[in-house]
């Protein structure tokens, strides 16, 4: 049974509590302590649920994490994000109005030089090679628990950080 | 005027009467004779009686050209037996002396062994006169005589005269023989065999002239030819006249005539001049053949190949047919849209298409096209989507259709193609693919909402072990998400691979797992049944949360291993290096391992615990 093996790797190294984080983790004690140094990282959501991007809001804040806006749409996000300087964009790729969040992501890179993590319902090959350019910070896929957003919120943070540094 | 000598003249006068008298008599039977026996007889008594032998006999060549013996008189057998085959002269010879040899003994020019067998017979005197028939020896007549002799000019002049008569007489029974022969293929033929003179005036009839026409020979003989043809053809008859006259000979001419009951017939004419000995024309033979049967399956063949172009042509797709080569022998009017110009005949090879490609856009040489392989290999084509592309640049995605043709005998004789354009199905694919990336957006991000909807609830309790539960709810919702997205990405309609499906789950349930917990995945084959995807994708994702509690409470890294086989049934397994639990008493605390039982059972399957060597859980079912 030794062959054909995968190794599963484990998703974010800043995930750290050593117990199992679910929906409620990043309210924990310890979560908390650990978000005094990120409270500089600005985020961007878009997200046109709003039911959605209101508890992304929430898990981030929680998390330490400042919100810099959430928008729905293309324009929202270009706007916000000239107007906010976000650190990194959290966003879907099925936006209300005529453009998608890869065709925003994209332009948000160009424009601003803000890179995006994408949380979507859409993670194809097609997807992944249209946002190449956009150099993404990672991939989220829909149905995501907001534990796992939070971790990779952090990883991403963590690999800008390490790029400026 | 001596009495003596008076005598002697009377003699020879008398001789010379009875010589007339037998010759006579011997012309006389020989007119009358009416096979060869008749013949030789009357030849055998002539021979005695005006030659005054005292045997004699007749022979002729036979087919390989020996002397045999026909007829004869007192001969022994013996003898016959032993001159048989001989002759001074060969078969072929067109001139050739009577021998008369006076005295046998006295011969020099007879070979000894020949005189040996003649004297054996008692035969003193002998005399060879050639027979002859159409201008070439025939045979001979023989004359033998017990003594001595002495042949008068008179009997040397008789000899000849005999011979000659015998050659007409033989002559006569044969052409007779020829002509009854002639005339009986000719009147047994199924084809109107007809001569006519050079007026046009019928002379003769045969039966198959009265079965193809309706007339008897009695009603059309000394008629003229005119009476054979329609109104509208009168004027060919002056034509073939004509050209009869230079001498010409008009081979399966066809044409029209008319039989006596004023049907019209399709007929197939050869007429030959018939000249006589002097090398003039004289007159005509006319042999018809009535090909009214071979028209009408003509036209009848004609009839059906025009219906099938009609078919083919009425068939709203591209088709065409090629020869045995490959090259393009007919197309339809689709073929000519299809291809968006029209093919050449007997010079385009094997696709009627201006440029072929694979579905992936490589070019794809005509002469390795499916009809090429067709024709190659001859066997139907099928299955195999191309794309063509028209001169004007558009191209159309296609399905052919390319089916080798054979002739009665099995023979390859071309192929021929079918094209379906399927570029609707293609489009109605698209439209269903947006469809399904729609639906399995909406799915997806219903399933996000739900946990939204968890998240707030989580937030809202104060109870921990309310919490708890909405925690496991939560990540029961993203192994859903995972076997949805595997579900979704599928090839196929009804199943999906199993390799994808345990990576898409384990890869869920890690990002809620702590980082030094490594999942190992295994074996895993096969495809897995849709209806599986998601019991089995809350199994997996329960066991690897036991795993995890209950097998990865050490420091350090710890493996869980997961694997999936498919022998008489599928076996999943997930496995941990901790203590393990005890089944039986953990089962009815957890709600997890409620879970898991429940879906085994809709799986058709059961759940299993060991602990040795390792801590494993298994599930098997079909």
């Amino acid at each position: 049974m030794q062959t054909n093996m995968t190794v599963i790797p484990a998703r974010g190294p800043l995930s750290s509590p050593p117990s199992r984080s679910g929906p409620s983790a990043p309210a924990t004690e310890n979560d908390v302590s650990g978000t005094q140094s990120e409270n500089c990282d600005r985020i961007l959501i878009v997200e046109d649920d709003l039911l959605i991007a209101s508890q992304m809001e929430v898990a981030l804040t929680e998390a330490g994490f400042t919100i810099a806006g959430a928008a729905s749409t293309a324009n929202e996000a270009l706007q916000l994000a000239h107007s906010q300087s976000p650190t990194l964009v959290v966003i879907d790729i099925r936006l209300a109005g005529d453009r998608d969040g890869i065709d925003t992501a994209l332009e948000l890179f160009r424009s601003h030089g803000v890179r995006c993590l994408f949380a979507s319902a859409y993670s194809d090959q097609e997807a992944q090679r249209r946002a190449a350019p956009a150099a993404p910070l990672g991939w989220l896929q829909k149905p995501y628990t907001m534990a796992s957003l939070v971790a990779k919120v952090r990883a991403a943070v963590s690999e800008l950080r390490s790029r400026t540094d | 005027m001596s009495e003596a000598r008076l005598t002697e003249q009377t003699r020879a006068l008398e001789q010379l009467t009875h010589t007339e008298t037998a010759l006579y008599a011997f012309t006389d039977r020989l007119f009358h004779a009416e096979s060869d026996h008749e013949m030789y007889e009357a030849g055998l008594d002539a021979i005695l009686s005006i030659l005054r032998c005292d045997r004699a006999s007749i022979l002729l060549f036979d087919d390989r050209n020996a002397m045999r013996f026909v007829a004869w008189r007192a001969l022994s057998e013996q003898y016959r037996k032993a001159v048989d085959g001989h002759s001074p002269w060969k078969a072929e010879d067109r001139s050739a002396d009577p021998i008369w040899v006076a005295d046998i003994e006295k011969a020099t020019d007879l070979p000894e062994e020949l005189k040996a067998v003649v004297r054996a017979e008692r035969i003193a005197a002998l005399a060879f006169i050639p027979i002859f028939l159409g201008g070439k020896i025939a045979g001979k007549f023989m004359a033998y005589y017990d003594a001595p002799r002495v042949f008068t000019d008179r009997e040397i002049g008789a000899g000849t005269t005999i011979a000659m008569q015998l050659g007409f007489g033989l002559g006569r029974l044969r052409a007779e023989e020829t002509t009854r022969r002639m005339a009986a293929i000719v009147e047994t033929s199924d084809d109107a065999i007809i001569s006519k003179n050079l007026e046009g005036v019928i002379q003769t009839w045969n039966r198959g002239a009265a079965n193809i026409f309706g007339y008897t020979a009695d009603e059309v003989v000394g008629k003229p030819v005119t009476l054979l043809m329609p109104p509208e053809r009168y004027d060919e008859e002056p034509g073939i006249l004509a050209r009869l006259r230079r001498g010409e000979r008009i081979d399966h001419y066809e044409t029209v005539r008319r039989r006596k009951d004023g049907t019209l017939l399709d007929i197939s004419l050869t007429v030959s001049p018939i000249r006589d000995n002097a090398g003039r024309i004289i007159a005509a033979s006319k042999i018809g053949r009535d090909i009214t049967e071979q028209k009408r399956a003509e036209a009848a063949l004609r009839d059906s190949e025009r219906r099938l172009k009609d078919l083919l042509a009425a068939i709203p797709a591209a088709i065409y047919t090629t020869d045995a080569s490959g090259t393009i022998t007919y197309y339809n009017e689709a073929a000519v849209e299809f291809a968006g110009k029209p093919p050449i005949i007997g010079s385009d090879k094997w696709s009627v298409a201006w440029k072929l490609y694979w579905p992936d856009g490589t070019p794809l040489p005509h002469e390795q096209s499916p009809m090429a392989l067709a024709l190659k290999e001859d066997r139907p084509i099928r299955g195999k989507e191309l794309i063509a592309e028209r001169p004007d640049g558009t191209r159309i995605p296609f399905l052919p259709f390319p089916t080798p043709l054979h002739d009665a005998n099995g023979k390859l004789v071309g192929a021929i193609n079918m094209l379906v354009d399927v570029s609707e199905r293609k489009q109605a694919e698209t439209q269903q693919r947006v469809l399904m990336r729609e639906l399995n957006h909406r799915v997806k991000n219903n399933m996000q909402m739900l946990q939204s909807l968890l998240f707030t609830a989580t937030r809202q309790t104060q109870s921990l072990d309310a919490r708890k539960v909405l925690e496991d709810i939560s990540n029961r919702i993203t192994a859903m998400g995972a076997a949805q997205q595997v579900l979704y990405g599928a090839d196929r309609a009804n199943t999906f691979s199993a390799t994808e499906f345990i990576d898409a789950v384990c890869h869920a349930a890690q990002q809620s797992f702590p980082p030094n917990v490594r999942i190992v995945r295994e074996m895993v084959s096969g495809q897995l049944d849709n209806d599986h995807a998601m019991p089995l994708a809350l199994i997996l994702n329960e066991l690897l949360t036991n795993a995890v509690k209950y097998g990865c409470n050490g420091g350090g890294e710890s493996q869980i291993r997961v694997g999936l086989t498919n022998g008489e049934g599928f076996e999943l397994y997930v496995e941990d290096d901790g203590p393990g639990f005890d089944f039986q008493s953990v089962k009815d605390r957890s709600s997890g391992l409620k879970l898991v039982q429940l879906l085994a059972r809709q799986l058709g399957g059961h759940l299993e615990v060991s602990r040795n060597p390792a801590s494993r859980c298994t599930i098997r079912f079909k």
